[in-house]
C-alpha cells in the first residue's frame, strides 16, 4: 500500500490525491446508505415471501469500492462505518437463512485485505456476525473458516491493551 | 480438533472476566456476548427439525 501511496504520489500531486480521497469518502458514505437501504428491502421481500435480491445486486458495486486501496483508511473509518453496512449484508434473513454464497465469500475475502483497527470493530460491530458465522451449520467450510481466521485477528487488538499493560 | 467433530469454535465463550473494565466493554461492543444471532440459530434448527420430521 505504501508503494501504491507513493507511485500514486509521484504521478498525482498531493492536492489531488486529496481530492480524491475526499471525493472517495462520499462514495463511501452514499454506498453505505445504498447498502443499508438494498439490506431493509431483502428484510422486507423476505418477510412477504419474496426472493431478497438487492443486496445481491449492489455487490459489484461494494466489491469495486471495497478494491480501492487507495481508501483503505476510509473503508474503515468508524465514523463512516462502511463496515457496519457489510454486517448488514452478512447478517442471517428474518427467516434465519444466510445471505447468497456469493456475498459471504466476497465480502469475507474483502474484509480480510481491510486495515481493521479496534475502533473499527468497537463502532460495526463485526465480530458479531463473524461469530455468528462459526456457530451456524448452514454456511460452507471455507466460509466458517474464513470468519475463524478474521476473529482470531481482531481478537488481538481489543485484547492487547491489556496485555500490553500486563508485560 | 477429534476428526467427525462439529467445527464449531469457543470464541462467543471466551472467559473475559479477567480484563480490566474498559476492554471487557470493548469487548462486548465488538463481538457481543455471543447471543446477539441466537434467534437465527434456533430458526435455522427448527427448519433442520421440520425438514427430518417430513422425510
Amino acid at each position: 500500500d505504501e508503494l501504491l501511496k507513493s507511485s500514486r504520489s509521484r504521478r498525482w500531486t498531493k492536492k489531488e490525491e486529496k481530492k480524491y480521497i475526499e471525493r472517495g469518502e462520499k462514495d463511501i458514505e452514499a454506498m453505505r446508505q445504498r447498502m443499508v437501504d438494498a439490506a431493509q428491502k431483502d428484510f422486507m421481500a423476505r418477510s412477504s415471501g419474496k426472493p431478497a435480491v438487492y443486496k445481491l445486486k449492489l455487490l459489484p458495486e461494494v466489491m469495486n469500492l471495497l478494491g480501492r486501496s487507495v481508501l483503505q483508511g476510509a473503508l474503515v473509518d468508524p465514523d463512516i462505518n462502511l463496515i457496519e453496512a457489510i454486517r448488514f449484508f452478512l447478517e442471517p434473513l428474518n427467516d434465519g437463512s444466510l445471505p447468497s454464497y456469493t456475498i459471504q465469500r466476497e465480502l469475507f475475502t474483502a474484509l480480510a485485505k481491510l486495515p481493521i483497527t479496534r475502533d473499527t470493530l468497537i463502532a460495526s460491530g463485526i465480530g458479531k456476525v463473524a461469530i455468528f458465522y462459526t456457530k451456524t451449520t448452514k454456511a460452507e467450510p471455507n466460509i466458517k473458516r474464513q470468519a475463524e481466521r478474521l476473529l482470531m485477528d481482531w481478537m488481538r487488538p481489543i485484547l492487547r491493551r491489556t496485555a500490553d499493560y500486563r508485560s | 480438533a477429534r476428526p467427525g467433530r462439529k467445527p464449531l469454535t469457543g470464541f462467543a465463550d471466551i472467559d473475559i472476566s479477567g480484563f480490566d473494565e474498559q476492554t471487557m466493554e470493548d469487548y462486548r461492543a465488538a463481538f457481543g456476548d455471543g447471543n446477539e444471532y441466537e434467534w437465527a440459530l434456533r430458526m435455522q434448527a427448527e427448519a433442520d427439525e421440520t425438514a427430518q420430521d417430513d422425510t
